[in-house]
């Protein structure tokens, strides 16, 4: 799941353009998170699990309103639907998903991506306002990405989830203090196009 | 964003804004170097650096013993952070030498000994790894909030949206696998971002 951002002509000012692009892709978001959360092995399975996909998808529910009132602000109108580039790949890698780590693994791209593309709009976006709405949201999605990745490790090595005590800090693996962050500069290489989500 | 967050968000970049004006009027202190955006650039600066020496303390805490027996993924946490945070500090005193203005060496922060006091001071993991989330929230919102008034679109502002998700995923890594319980909040928000009077350089 990759793309890059173009300058495709439009006639939507710029801040409309990545603005509806950024509320379609937090509204994918919110119909993976809620797909997930109705899987028979999330229902079944472990509590921090579940709490981290509602507690996600909710974040995502603000942002997508908060990108949602800003393009309005701009003129522009709101975006609703979910980013159609993405949208039915997701829905049918999420229709084959059988299992939490493989989960994580898909939900983390989607982080990726919107954390990416906010990113990226940071640098774009003309008022200051704008670029730190950008780049709040940015964070909130690598924070998301952090804690997935530390799930699929612990996941994949057969480890428990962390706990509260400082014996349970001392059983984490060393992996598990790693896996979260990943990168010294965050990327912005898989940012999708700034006119990827405009309302046609 | 919820009401609450859009108050602290905005309260946040206002406070620092009052600060930079504050500043600007002040003649108490000798003359800074930096002016206009080269300050916020040389606070990022002088914040990444207090970094690593934070970082480094907890590493030398971790190998003494000082915190009690080995947390492996500590040690390697506070490792890779050192590295990207040695990484940052060069980033943004690439900026400061790219406008012919002195590079940010050391700490000049105002809050510099009482963290490094803090750190210090603990005697477990899960003071140090309070204190460290902490410093890590805290430059991430001192980025964004930063974003509010850097003026143009130049290496600070891609500097600022680079680095500001990094220091949350610290954060966030810190706060889930050392205490076991996430704090991601819906939004980052500002409310915790330095003043740049806070800047004694």
């Amino acid at each position: 799941m990759t793309g890059s951002p173009s300058a495709a002509a439009s006639e939507a000012p710029l801040d409309v353009q990545v603005l509806q692009t950024a509320a379609a892709l937090e509204n994918l978001a919110v119909t993976s998170y809620t797909s997930a959360a109705a899987m028979p092995f999330v229902v079944a399975g472990s509590p921090g699990l579940r709490a981290l996909i509602d507690r996600n998808k909710a974040h995502h529910a603000a942002h997508a309103q908060a990108f949602n009132q800003a393009v309005a602000k701009a003129g522009g109108a709101q975006q609703h639907a979910a980013d159609a580039r993405y949208a039915a790949s997701v829905a049918g890698r999420l229709a084959a998903m059988k299992d939490p780590s493989s989960l994580t693994g898909l939900l983390n791209e989607l982080e990726g991506i919107i954390a990416q593309t906010c990113t990226r709009y940071a640098s774009l976006a003309a008022g200051g306002a704008l670029r730190s709405l950008f780049v709040n949201v940015a964070s909130v999605e690598a924070q998301h990405s952090a804690e997935l990745l530390i799930v699929r490790e612990l996941l994949d090595g057969g480890h428990r989830e962390p706990g509260v005590s400082a014996a349970d800090a001392r059983a984490m693996p060393a992996a598990a203090g790693t896996a979260g962050i990943p990168q010294a500069v965050y990327p912005t290489a898989g940012a999708s196009a700034i006119n990827e989500g405009v309302v046609r | 964003m919820s009401g609450h967050s859009r108050r602290a968000f905005a309260a946040g970049v206002t406070g620092l804004w009052v600060g930079l004006a504050l500043d600007a009027c002040s003649s108490s202190a000798p003359p800074s170097p930096y002016t206009g955006d080269l300050r916020t650039v040389a606070l990022a600066a002088a914040l990444e650096n207090q970094a690593v020496s934070a970082y480094q303390a907890v590493d030398a805490a971790l190998r003494g013993g000082k915190l009690g027996p080995a947390v492996p993924a500590l040690a390697a946490f506070v490792h890779t952070a050192t590295a990207h945070h040695t990484q940052h500090a060069a980033t943004w005193n690439a900026i400061l030498h790219a406008a012919r203005k002195p590079t940010v060496t050391g700490t000049p922060l105002s809050g510099n000994a009482q963290l490094m006091s803090t750190i210090s001071g603990a005697s477990d993991v899960a003071a140090v790894v309070s204190a460290m989330r902490h410093l890590e929230t805290q430059a991430a919102q001192t980025y964004t909030a930063a974003l509010e008034n850097l003026k143009g679109v130049g290496p600070a502002v891609t500097a600022a949206a680079t680095i500001a998700p990094v220091e949350a995923m610290h954060a966030a890594a810190l706060g889930y696998v050392f205490s076991g319980q996430s704090a991601v909040a819906d939004f980052l928000g500002t409310g915790g971002a330095v003043s740049i009077k806070a800047l004694t350089a």
